[in-house]
Formats: C-alpha cells, sequence, structure tokens
C-alpha cells in the first residue's frame, strides 16, 4: 500500500514537475528545395502560443509546455505537427501539399489554373522571393534576373526600360517582344507586362515560372512562350502582424565602360589628323610653321601656340565624374496580415523611387493592394483581391543627345564654363535640356473567386478579375535642341511635343471542376474541367506637334504649319477575345508513378470563325524513385524523381483579323471632299497559328540530404512558324506574313544546392545554376535561305544554323601599306577591304544572344548574422563593338577612346595596327567596314556580376524585450545590387551595347520591423 | 458562380475596332467609292524627278549641295537604280489595289454607281501599267517581242516573268475598253470619258499608230476652245485641265535648297517661254520664278497636281499629221495654240524641222511637269541607261525573273 501510494505520488510528482516544465522552442523551417519558409505560423496550445517565422524562416516560441503539440502551417505547404519534448533548436522541412483538397492552404491558391498535380511531371521553378527581395531596385524583372534557370532577362538600357524577358529562347522566327514575351498571371487573371513591372515585390508570395507543355498548355494559346505565375501575399489566421521595412540607399555611377584620352594624348592626336578645327593641330608648329613659314610674326606665333597647348594639357576634366552622378534609392513598404478561422486578410502599401544616373532621371513606384479571404458556411470561401499602383519614369536628359554619351563626346582639356572646341558654337549649358521624356503607368485590379467543395473532393471553382492599366507618355524637344536647330526647318516649327495615353483591359472569368478520390490507398486520381473566356480591349490617343519652341506642352504646338510638321493625332483602338475550355487528368499510383494529361481548346476572335478553333496538350509522367521500398531509407541518396513531359501548343502572337482576311480602315486624309479606304496590309488567307512541340526530362536528386540536383533537358520545335516573308513587289507590296518552316530550341537547366553546414546557430548553403540554350533553323519551305532585305549580303534564317549568327569577314588585321583591314576568305583567299564583300567572303562570327547564364550563390548564416551574395554570368556571345569612340577626321573634335594614337594607322608602314586610317580614301572600304562586323570589329559579351549582396543582422529576441517589447521581429541589413560587373568586352555594356544603359549599383540599409 | 452567368455572355464575334474586315468593308457604292478613293491618293507623283531626268532643267549653283539629284540629272546609273527601286512597287500597289477592288465589287450587286467605279478603277490600273511600261521597258518601236513589265492577272503573290512590249499595251487597251464607263463630265480629280480619251491617244502615240492618234485628238479637239497654260492648274484647275490628282498642300518641296539661297534647279533656258508670250505672263515673275516653284515660294497650297490637259492634244495631233507628212494641217494644229498664246509660227516648217519643232514647242508646255522624259525615250533621244532596271525587290524574289 505505501509502496502503491509512493509511486503514486512520485508518479504524480513527476508528471507534475513534468508538465511545469515549460521551455522556448526555436526553429527554421524549410520548403522541399531547402529554402526558408518565410510567414509560416507556429502555434501551440490552441493558438494561445504563437508566432510566425521571419525572413530567415527562424522562429521562437517561448512558454512550451512538454508534451505540448506544435503546429507549423503554411498556405501551400502540408501542416507540420510536433511533439515539444524539450529540444532547443528544430529543423522543420515542409512539404508540398498537392493532395489536402478542400482545406485553407488550397482554397487559398487563387492561380484558379495551379492545380499543382501539374507540378508532378511539369517543369514548374519556384522563384526564390526571399532572394528577390533582398535585391533594393525599383524593377522587379530586374530583379528576376538569375532567379530561374531558363528564364532570360536583359536589361535593355536606362533606368525604366522593360528589359527583354524570355523563357528558354525566342520560339518564334519574329523577333521582338510581342511574340517571344512569356505571359504573366497574377491570381489567376492575365496581367500586361508593364502591369508586372511595376508590381511590389513584398506584396508577392510567390512566382512560379511554367516552362514545359505539361504545364502550360492549360494556359492554351497565350502560353507558347512559357508563363510566369504570380501569387500575392495573403492573409493567414491567428497572429495578427504588421511589418514596416524600409530601404534607404545609394545609386553609384557605375562601370565606366570606355577609357577616354587624357589632355596630352588628344591633342597629340588632332595634331596628326590635321584638323584646323582642332586645338590640338591649330596651335601646333605643324600648323604655324605651315602658314607663317616666311612671316616676321613665326617666331611669336610658335610660342603662344606651345603656351596655348601647354595650357590645355594642364586642365583634365573627368567628364564621367561630372556628368554620370551617385543618386538616391528610396523603398518603404508596410503591410498588415492576419485573421480568424472564417476571415483573414492582408493589405499593403508600398512606395519606392530609384535615381538615375544622369541628373532629373528618376523612377518611382507606390502601390497598395487588399486580400480578404472569407470562408462561406462549411463547404466555400470567398477571395477577394484589389490593388491599384502606379509607376512614373522621368527622363529630362534622354537617349538622345544624352549627357551620357556627352562623356564620351567632350574633350578633356574642355571645361564647364569655357567655348567647346567639340561642339562648335556652344557652351556646355547649350548642351544641356536637348530632351525630355516622362512616362507613367497606373494599374488597378480587382479579382474575385468563389471555392465550393459540395462533397470531399469535388471542388468548384469560380474567379473574375478586372485587370485596368492607364498609361501616357509624353516626349519634348525643345526648339534650342541641336537637332532642331540643324534640322533645317523654320524657327516657328521648331520644337517638338508628342504625347501618348492609352488604356488596356484585361478580363478573364474561369470556371473549373476538380475531383479526386484516393482508391484502394494507392490509387490517387484526379479529374478536371475548365472554360474561361479573356477580353482584352486598347484605346490609345497619340498626338505629335511641332513648333511648340521652348515649352513642354501642347497647348503650345503651332497648328498652322503644313507638310511634314502638321500636327499629328492618331487613336489605334483594338479589341479581342479568347475563349477556352479544357480538361484535365492526373493519376498517382502509390506516390511512386505520377501520370498527367490536358487538353485545352482554345478559339480567338481574331481568326476567322471557320478556323478559329486550336488545340494545346500536354501529356507528362513521373517516377519518383526514392519512394520505392529499397531506396526508402537510404541515408545516401535521399531522393530521387524523374519526369518527362511531351505536348503541343499553338502561337497566335503577332496575328491579327488584317493579317487574315482583307481588312480596310479610313485614312487621315481626303481626296475631292471624299475620306478614303485603304487596305491595311496583304492578306493571308491560308495563315495558321505556329505550333509549338516541347519535350522535357528532368531529374531531381538529393544525397545525404544536403545536396540537391536538378536537371532538365528539353527540345522546343516551333513547326509552321510565322513570318514576314519579302515577296515580289509586283504584288505591291514587299512583304507577306506566311508560316514559312520550323525552328528548334534545345536546351540544358541545371541547379545544384549544397547545405554544406547547418547547426543551430550557424548554416552555410551554396548553390550555382547554370542554362545553355542552342537554336536553329530546321526547315524554311520555299528554299535554304532567306534574305529578308534584297541588299543583304548574310541570309537573315539559313536552314541549319541558328537564327542569333553574327556574320561577317575574318580579318587578318590593318594592311601596312592601305591601312585599311584585309580579311581572309573562307576559301583561304585573302581579300583587301577596299574591294567589295560578296557573299562567300563571309562566315559566323558567333552568337549575339549569348547561350549560356546562371548563378552563383551562397547563404551564410551565424548566429544573428546571415550574409547572401549571388553573382550572374553570361557565357559564348558575341556583340559587336560600334566603335562610335575611335575618331577619324571627320570626327576629331570630339574625344577619342584611350590608346588610339598607338593603335590607329596614320601612314603607310604602319604595323600592327588595330584601328584603320582615320583619312577616308576608299569608299568600299569604308562601306565594307561600317556595314558588316568582322572578326577583330566584335568582341566576346561574357560578363560576370556581382548581382546581390547582403548582411543581415537580426535583433535577438532578448534585446526586443527589453528595449522593445512591442516589436516582434527587427533586423537591419546592407544591401546591394548589381555592384560590379566584370568583363573582358572592352567597349561599352557588354549587356545592353550601350554606355548609357549600363544597369546601375544601388546600395541600401534596410530596416525590417514586425509588430 | 458570377462568372458561370457571364459565360454564356461571352462572344468572339468581335470586328476589329476602327476597321471593317471582308465582307463589311466594301459593301456598297458609298465604301467602294471610298476604296478607289485611296488608290488615286496613293498613285505616285514623280513629276519633278522624272523633270530632272527629262530636258526640263539645267542645274544652279547649288546642285552640287545634292550630290544624289545631280546623279539623276546626269543619268548616272546607280542613281537611276536607287530611284527606281521603289517606284517598281507603288506602281503595282495602284494595279494590286484595282483589282482587289474590281475582285469586291463584282460580289456586290450591280449599280450604275458601282460600274462608274469599276470603270475608274480600270483607268487608273491602265495609267499605272503605262507608266511603268514607259520607265522600265525599251521602246515600242524596238521589238514587240521584247520584255515588258509584270502583267498581274489576280491580287495577291505571284511570281510571273515580263510580258512582252506588245502584251502589255494589249492589257492596257483591254483596261482602257474596260473603262469605258467612266462619267462624261466630273470634275478635275476624277477619270472622266476625256481622260480615257486622252489615254488612248498616248498609247497609240506610243504604239506609232498616229491614225488613231490624231482621231482620237481631233474628237477631244472638236469645238473646245483653247487657252494658255496658266498657274491656276495647280491651284484651282483651271478649264484646259481634264484630270488632276487632288493634293494637299506640298508639292515640288524637294526643288529647293533653301528659301533664301533659291532652287537646286531652274528651268531650261530654251524652254522658258519668251516674252510677249501669254505663258510667260503665267508663269515667269521676276524672271526668277516659275510655275512649279512659284506657290512653294509665295506659301499658296498645291491643290492639283495636272495630269492631263487638254494642250496635249493638240501637241499628239500634231505630232502624228507631221508624221503623217501632212505638214500644212501639222502647222495649222499648232499654231491653234500657239496663236492663242500669242506666239503663232510664222515660217513654214516641213518634214523633220517640223516634228523636231513640234517636240520643242510640247517640251516648252510641259516643261517641269514630267512628260518630257517620256517624249525624249520615245523619239530615241537617250540610250538604254534610262531604262529603269527591274528592281532587286522584284528580281530577288521572282524565281521567273
Amino acid at each position: 500500500m505505501y509502496k502503491k501510494t509512493a509511486i503514486f505520488l512520485i508518479m504524480i510528482f513527476y508528471f507534475c514537475v513534468i508538465s511545469a516544465q515549460v521551455g522556448d522552442l526555436k526553429g527554421v523551417v524549410l520548403d522541399n528545395g531547402d529554402e526558408r519558409v518565410v510567414g509560416a505560423t507556429v502555434t501551440a496550445r490552441k493558438g494561445k502560443l504563437a508566432a510566425v517565422t521571419d525572413l530567415d524562416g527562424r522562429f521562437l516560441l517561448s512558454g512550451v509546455h512538454y508534451g505540448d503539440s506544435v503546429t507549423i502551417s503554411f498556405l501551400g505547404l502540408k501542416t507540420h505537427y510536433l511533439l515539444y519534448k524539450g529540444q532547443k533548436f528544430v529543423h522543420i522541412r515542409m512539404k508540398e501539399d498537392s493532395q489536402l483538397l478542400g482545406q485553407v492552404e488550397v482554397v487559398a491558391k487563387a492561380n484558379i489554373n495551379a492545380i499543382d498535380l501539374r507540378a508532378k511531371s511539369g517543369i514548374v521553378h519556384d522563384v526564390n522571393m526571399r532572394r528577390v527581395l533582398e535585391k533594393p531596385t525599383t524593377d522587379i524583372a530586374i530583379s528576376l534576373q538569375g532567379s530561374v534557370p531558363g528564364l532570360n532577362v536583359t536589361n535593355t538600357g536606362d533606368l525604366g526600360k522593360l528589359p527583354k524577358i524570355r523563357l528558354r529562347g525566342n520560339s518564334s522566327l519574329r523577333r521582338g517582344d510581342l511574340t517571344n514575351e512569356p505571359l504573366y498571371v497574377m491570381d489567376g487573371q492575365i496581367i500586361k507586362p508593364e502591369t508586372f513591372f511595376n508590381l511590389n515585390p513584398a506584396d508577392i508570395d510567390g512566382i512560379k515560372v511554367l516552362k514545359d507543355a505539361a504545364a502550360c498548355a492549360l494556359y492554351g494559346v497565350k502560353a507558347a512562350n512559357g508563363v510566369i505565375e504570380i501569387s500575392s501575399k495573403r492573409g493567414n489566421k491567428g497572429v495578427t502582424s504588421v511589418t514596416y521595412s524600409m530601404n534607404m540607399g545609394l545609386t553609384t555611377r557605375g562601370r565606366r565602360g570606355v577609357k577616354m584620352m587624357n589632355s596630352a594624348e588628344k591633342l597629340e592626336l588632332e595634331r596628326r589628323m590635321g584638323d584646323p578645327a582642332t586645338p590640338g593641330y591649330r596651335y601646333s608648329d605643324d600648323y604655324i610653321m605651315k602658314h607663317y613659314k616666311n612671316s616676321p610674326e613665326l617666331e611669336a606665333r610658335l610660342a603662344e601656340g606651345r603656351m596655348e597647348l601647354e595650357r590645355l594639357r594642364g586642365i583634365n576634366t573627368d567628364w564621367f565624374k561630372q556628368l554620370v552622378r551617385p543618386n538616391f534609392y528610396n523603398r518603404h513598404n508596410l503591410s498588415v496580415r492576419g485573421g480568424n478561422d472564417a476571415t483573414s486578410y492582408f493589405l499593403s502599401a508600398n512606395y519606392s523611387s530609384q535615381g538615375g544616373r544622369v541628373k532629373g532621371n528618376k523612377r518611382e513606384r507606390m502601390g497598395v493592394r487588399m486580400n480578404l479571404d472569407q470562408k462561406l458556411g462549411d463547404k466555400g470561401w470567398l477571395m477577394i483581391g484589389v490593388s491599384g499602383g502606379s509607376g512614373k519614369t522621368k527622363t529630362p536628359n534622354g537617349s538622345s543627345n544624352s549627357p551620357t554619351s556627352l562623356v564620351y563626346e567632350l574633350n578633356p582639356y574642355e571645361t564647364k564654363s569655357d567655348k567647346l572646341w567639340s561642339y562648335p558654337r556652344y557652351k556646355f549649358d547649350d548642351l544641356m535640356h536637348q530632351y525630355s521624356s516622362e512616362s507613367e503607368s497606373k494599374d488597378a485590379g480587382i479579382n474575385s473567386s468563389l471555392t465550393y467543395t459540395p462533397i470531399p473532393g469535388l471542388d468548384l471553382m469560380a474567379s473574375t478579375g478586372l485587370s485596368y492599366s492607364f498609361s501616357e507618355s509624353s516626349h519634348f524637344t525643345p526648339s534650342t535642341a541641336i537637332s532642331e536647330i540643324m534640322s533645317g526647318v523654320p524657327e516657328v516649327a521648331r520644337g517638338i511635343f508628342s504625347k501618348s495615353k492609352s488604356s488596356t483591359l484585361n478580363m478573364s472569368t474561369n470556371v473549373r471542376a476538380t475531383y479526386n478520390k484516393v482508391f484502394g490507398e494507392v490509387h490517387d486520381l484526379t479529374l478536371g474541367a475548365n472554360a474561361d473566356y479573356f477580353l482584352y480591349k486598347f484605346d490609345n490617343v497619340s498626338m505629335r506637334g511641332y513648333g511648340v519652341g521652348e515649352i513642354n506642352s501642347a497647348a503650345a504646338i503651332n497648328q498652322s504649319l503644313q507638310g511634314s510638321r502638321q500636327p499629328k493625332v492618331s487613336g489605334p483602338k483594338d479589341k479581342n477575345a479568347q475563349l477556352g475550355l479544357g480538361l484535365v487528368a492526373g493519376y498517382t499510383y502509390n506516390m511512386l508513378y505520377d501520370f498527367y494529361a490536358t487538353y485545352k481548346a482554345d478559339a480567338s476572335s481574331v481568326l476567322p470563325s471557320d478556323k478559329r478553333w486550336n488545340g494545346a496538350w500536354g501529356v507528362g509522367l513521373g517516377w519518383n524513385i526514392s519512394n520505392h521500398a529499397f531506396l526508402k531509407d537510404n541515408s545516401v541518396l535521399t531522393e530521387l524523381s524523374v519526369k518527362t513531359s511531351f505536348g503541343r501548343m499553338a502561337n497566335l502572337s503577332g496575328v491579327t483579323a488584317s493579317s487574315t482576311t482583307g481588312t480596310f480602315a479610313y485614312s487621315t486624309e481626303s481626296y475631292e471632299n471624299i475620306r478614303p479606304l485603304y487596305m491595311i496590309q496583304l492578306y493571308n488567307k491560308d495563315l495558321k497559328p505556329e505550333q509549338t512541340e516541347s519535350v522535357d526530362l528532368s531529374l531531381s536528386a538529393q544525397l545525404f540530404k544536403r545536396f540537391n540536383l536538378g536537371i532538365n533537358w528539353y527540345r522546343r520545335t516551333t513547326i509552321d512558324a510565322l513570318l514576314d516573308v519579302p515577296i515580289p513587289s509586283s504584288s505591291g507590296y514587299t512583304s507577306l506574313r506566311r508560316n514559312i518552316g520550323s525552328l528548334k530550341n534545345e536546351g540544358l537547366e541545371m541547379r545544384l544546392r549544397a547545405r554544406v553546414m547547418d547547426a543551430a546557430a550557424s548554416s552555410l548553403v551554396l548553390g550555382a545554376s547554370l542554362a545553355y540554350n542552342s537554336n536553329k533553323v530546321l526547315d524554311l519551305y520555299d528554299g535554304d535561305k532567306l534574305y529578308v532585305s534584297p541588299e543583304s549580303l548574310v541570309p537573315d534564317y539559313e536552314v541549319g544554323k541558328a537564327y542569333d549568327v553574327l556574320y561577317g569577314a575574318k580579318s587578318l588585321g590593318i594592311n601596312p601599306m592601305t591601312g585599311y583591314p584585309v580579311f581572309l576568305t573562307p576559301d583561304g583567299r585573302e581579300k583587301q577591304a577596299t574591294e567589295k564583300l560578296t557573299r562567300d567572303d563571309v562566315q559566323s562570327l558567333g552568337h549575339t544572344v549569348p547561350p549560356y547564364t546562371g548563378t552563383l550563390n551562397l547563404s551564410w548564416n551565424v548566429g544573428n548574422f546571415s550574409l547572401d551574395v549571388d553573382f550572374y554570368y553570361v557565357l559564348g556571345g558575341v556583340r559587336r563593338f560600334n566603335y562610335s569612340y575611335v575618331r577619324n577626321r571627320g570626327t576629331v573634335m570630339k574625344n577619342a577612346v584611350s590608346g588610339q594614337v598607338d593603335k590607329m594607322w596614320f601612314k603607310p608602314g604602319d604595323e600592327d595596327k588595330e584601328y584603320w586610317t582615320p583619312f577616308f580614301t576608299s569608299a568600299t572600304a569604308e562601306d565594307n567596314i561600317a556595314l558588316y562586323p568582322n572578326s577583330r570589329s566584335v568582341g566576346k559579351s561574357d560578363y560576370l556580376r556581382l548581382s546581390m549582396v547582403s548582411l543581415r543582422y537580426k535583433f535577438s529576441r532578448n534585446f526586443l524585450e527589453d528595449h522593445l517589447p512591442f516589436v516582434k521581429y527587427a533586423n537591419i541589413a546592407f544591401q546591394g545590387s548589381n555592384l560590379f560587373t566584370w568583363t573582358g568586352y572592352k567597349e561599352s555594356d557588354p549587356e545592353s551595347g550601350t554606355l548609357a544603359g549600363t544597369i546601375q549599383p544601388v546600395y541600401t540599409l534596410n530596416l525590417n520591423i514586425t509588430f | 458562380m458570377l462568372s458561370m452567368l457571364l459565360l454564356p455572355g461571352c462572344t468572339l464575334d468581335i470586328p476589329p475596332a476602327d476597321q471593317y474586315s471582308d465582307p463589311d468593308a466594301v459593301k456598297d457604292e458609298k465604301t467602294a467609292r471610298a476604296y478607289l478613293t485611296g488608290i488615286y491618293i496613293e498613285y505616285p507623283h514623280e513629276q519633278f524627278y522624272m523633270s530632272i531626268l527629262g530636258n526640263d532643267f539645267e542645274t544652279t549653283p547649288r546642285a552640287k549641295y545634292d550630290v544624289s539629284m545631280l546623279d539623276l540629272h546626269n543619268h548616272v546609273q546607280k542613281e537611276i537604280k536607287s530611284f527606281s527601286e521603289n517606284l517598281w512597287q507603288e506602281y503595282y500597289k495602284v494595279v494590286a489595289d484595282c483589282m482587289a477592288l474590281r475582285e469586291r465589287i463584282d460580289l456586290l450587286p450591280s449599280s450604275d454607281e458601282l460600274s462608274v467605279v469599276r470603270s475608274e478603277a480600270s483607268a487608273i490600273e491602265a495609267m499605272a501599267y503605262f507608266d511603268l511600261l514607259r520607265m522600265y521597258a525599251g521602246n515600242y518601236s524596238e521589238s514587240l517581242e521584247s520584255a515588258g513589265v509584270v502583267i498581274k492577272t489576280e491580287f495577291g503573290v505571284q511570281t510571273l516573268s515580263l510580258s512582252s512590249i506588245k502584251e502589255c499595251t494589249e492589257h492596257i487597251s483591254g483596261l482602257l475598253d474596260q473603262a469605258s464607263g467612266v462619267r462624261e463630265k466630273c470634275s478635275a480629280g476624277w477619270l472622266s470619258q476625256d481622260a480615257v480619251e486622252m489615254m488612248r491617244a498616248r498609247l497609240a502615240l506610243y504604239k506609232g499608230e498616229y491614225s488613231t492618234s490624231l482621231a482620237v485628238c481631233s474628237r477631244l479637239l472638236d469645238g473646245r476652245q483653247l487657252s494658255p497654260g496658266s498657274l491656276k492648274m495647280w491651284t484651282l484647275g483651271d478649264e484646259n485641265v481634264i484630270f488632276a490628282f487632288n493634293n494637299r498642300g506640298a508639292y515640288y518641296t524637294g526643288i529647293e535648297y533653301s528659301k533664301a539661297e533659291g532652287d537646286y534647279f531652274r528651268t531650261s533656258a530654251s524652254l522658258r517661254p519668251k516674252n510677249g508670250d501669254a505663258r510667260h505672263e503665267s508663269y515667269v515673275i521676276d524672271e526668277k520664278f516659275g510655275k512649279y516653284n512659284l506657290a512653294n515660294k509665295t506659301g499658296e497650297e498645291i491643290r492639283y497636281i495636272d495630269n492631263i490637259r487638254i494642250q496635249e492634244a493638240v501637241f499628239i495631233a500634231a505630232e502624228s499629221l507631221a508624221v503623217m507628212h501632212r505638214d500644212e494641217a501639222a502647222l495649222d494644229m499648232l499654231n491653234r495654240y500657239l496663236s492663242v498664246c500669242g506666239c503663232p509660227i510664222g515660217e513654214k516648217l516641213e518634214g523633220s524641222g517640223l516634228v523636231s519643232r513640234i517636240m520643242a514647242e510640247k517640251y516648252k508646255e510641259f516643261a517641269g511637269e514630267g512628260r518630257n522624259f517620256f517624249d525624249l525615250k520615245r523619239r530615241g533621244e537617250y540610250g538604254r541607261e534610262v531604262i529603269f532596271p527591274i528592281p532587286q525587290s522584284e528580281s530577288k524574289y521572282n524565281p521567273n525573273l
């Protein structure tokens, strides 16, 4: 009895002690891909204890009792349960949730087509939003550079200019954005690229990049170039959190590009060229001896000249520093997130601004977003999202006669106050204010979706939304601009003002039904159907007027002008619609084999009604090898799966009513008081959409739960590719849009991640990626070669060759006798540049689109510090030098590239020179050099860029509790984007090809506080 | 649920905004006329450059500032090639649109106005082919079988070989026959019966069918009062004008180097009307400005570009008579107009001297109007270098050439 009582008492005591044991649980939450999950909710004791993971995926839950069940939940991931047994630090790896239909996680997916089953066999890549957020730049598109292999983002110019975005290369023979850009979908709504560029990265929960046919097929005819799916942040239940984030920093000058001459070298160059309009020759002994040889003033003149040259040599203005300047960068973001079981919300407001490299240039963006999720009874959910934003770019000093080009034109011996030799008759101040431009884009969007689950497994969903974008831009060239003064028009007609306003409305409606059932515990079947309707409306008003003088306003347009300077008004409109019907089926056997098939039929209003419908389909197979029993608990190979997919899609972009049927419009003129109709273009009744077929193979593996490897191989073939093909001009037209041939894009994408070190206090993750793309023209229906212009020396498209090849002659260097290059023809003959080049003399000099791109990255956490570094590299391309900074006899008044005096051929006998003669002696040679590149006038455009550095310090819990008890999390970071670019390319910017467009480095300090 | 309600309302029958697709575009008399109007507007007007090529101009000291115009004046091969490169397509655009218009009219229920429009389309097409033939082919007299231009058989892309000069002229005749339904009288901007007649006379003259050209011109001149050519033909259209393209403002501006310094070219000395000639009063002001540049100097709008005026009938008739050795009648015919101008020919001329004089008077009458070049070429005053080469935009993409 005693014994029993004693044992009982001990037990009670024991349990009391244990149950009284309260501790702090610290941990880090990772997802499948070893990425830290930000914003996951960690709760215990029925929600009385709660925490949210911070930017590093870490959390601290205080006051947890032994034996408590801790729940970690996050939208789209399987909820994780954990029993608290006094662990100090836990690693939680959350799995992708593809099964749990009917729960909040799936309901909250507003991307109606985002059926996770797609990812089982299709190629869907997630953008690591944490890294994107670490990059301070106002352009979300630029910050996606390097985020996913195969997604190529190329900066094209100055701040605010839309970058070029391609997924796995160009799938069309037609160049340009319209036909090759991916489709952007936000929360199920199709949005304009400009709307995407204006998004606030902090509002984005995730970005998925859909690459292959199996993943894209549900988007049908619009998705041939891949899809970028964006989902916005939504509320979470339980804890209300308010987060404020601020970035303040500086932008710097960036890469100098080309080193220019100092005063001494420039004056020497001028002397050698012998142009009396330059001081280097005007004050030289040569000039004075020639003109005052027998004059009594000779000695005095010589002395005076030498003194003047000495004075000029003493001035060395660095125009790069004078004209290109550091600027400011600002970003503020405030968001509120919270809710309960029935209602949850997310609200945010943001502002950011980035100053340009040139005085006055600036880009600003602001926006608000509100997402609300409401449970309707037991079986339904309503989700509403409203957003609005504006982006504004000011370019008071734009691309024509821009100060950035003056950097390379003004002479080092010139100053801001003196008369200029480089621009005779002008002073520095006259060269400013040559141009100004402003553009603004305002976006508003609303979308709502309803989900209803009448019986378990059956999910019905309907969503509809509008995305409205209003953009305006104005350009102004004052009458005082040099281009206007030199234009030869009378003063009353000088000064140009143009303005354009357009509105775009995208309306998407989508209805979907999905049914999922698991049979006999091993058969998991999903069937779905959807119907969508998409309406696009575009309305533009533009005007262009002249004679505004120095007034930047439409009110100053001189409306009495006739001829080419007559005021012009135009207002193009467009409206089209698409209807789509889709079917999808997925089957998984015992978590081992996945099968996925989808079919989409699309009809477009731009095609004649008898050939309106186009089909797209995709099938995929997946094999999760590591789920087999024999590999189940293998500690070496912890994960292994392979996927393959095949599918076919149509691409309609660039096909309009006027290209398939005779379409007319009224012209802006009149004749004998009758308004004329004209046919817009030559139409092709047989026009078909391009068909894109793609095959994908991918493998992903994980070793020791530490090393992740992903490899994709793809081949995308475009059949019946569309192109405006030249036709005999006796047809009255010079080109006709036709289905002309087929082409192929083939490539390999690799991702490697290694969790080198992972301990409670520190972790180190290294990553690398590589994407390779090659393209080739497979067939041209009318022959082997296609010359778009009758004068072309080289074919624009050739069967068996890539379509981004730069053709030119192989140069053997400058002939010491003529001063012009000597070429080596493919058949081994030497050919002087003074003879006309023919089609047989040119060969491939390389690819203009670099085939290799990739990243290297590092994440290092030590204690409260974390360091993230990203490098981006581009390899294998060539770019032509434009040599605009190498001066000849006609342009020597402008500054020249450093070293030109030594490297230029001046007289017969000059050997081993790089630049040809500055004295125009052969028109044929000058044509050959100007029109075609040669092996010595192109350079490799390879570069390596330090695209992001972030060093973050997280304030400790104790510190916050002691000093700022109302703050849940706080951290401070130094962040930098695009800080350095290393390249062997010796002229301008290897990426954009212009000096004005060098990507701008940004250094900022970031503060993040969650209340 | 909302979208379920919306979906049935979705339609794909959306006409392009601001645009009209077949069959809703050319659907009645009004729209057919509107399309025809577009064809009138797009007709190329190269009077200035054709005058540079012809004997109309002599250079001024400013001519050296524009080397390509100077080279064209000197018949430099390279310049003729680059000048003629785009012109080919511009004329064939007219041909294509005429064919497309007729194709569409033939689908509509017939009406009087529609047959007028159809006839006018044939007339403009004939005019375009005749210009093409005179530019891109050798002379009719050389060889009937030598290559002419491409004769299209349908709208759209075709790779056809060149038809012979004979086939081309037959085709033009055929088109003029189809054009017989044009209006008898209408304002100067539309092709009328008289305009089609004059085109027949031009074609007959080109083919050397002098009795036909004489007969047609005599009919045209029958009962007509003649008056000297005047500047009004540019601005308002005078009573002599049978057909002129309606124009919007600027015309002949290319001749001016700068307002202050003057023009690149001026009328050749031999072609300037002398004092006492009524045309001198009308054309020459201050001995400096001529008929083609005055409007630009004074800022007056040029509303018409003369293409067919009755004076031409006099010269065609006179030339036909002279070639047929009816010298006296030829001189009478010429004097019928020259006496109106106040400068009749008193002396007796015959044979080749008479023909030369008739031509000289014709060149003087039409100086700067871009027609002399064709007459000079037809009369064999130039070598083969003035035959425009078939442009690369045709030859490179047409395997049958």
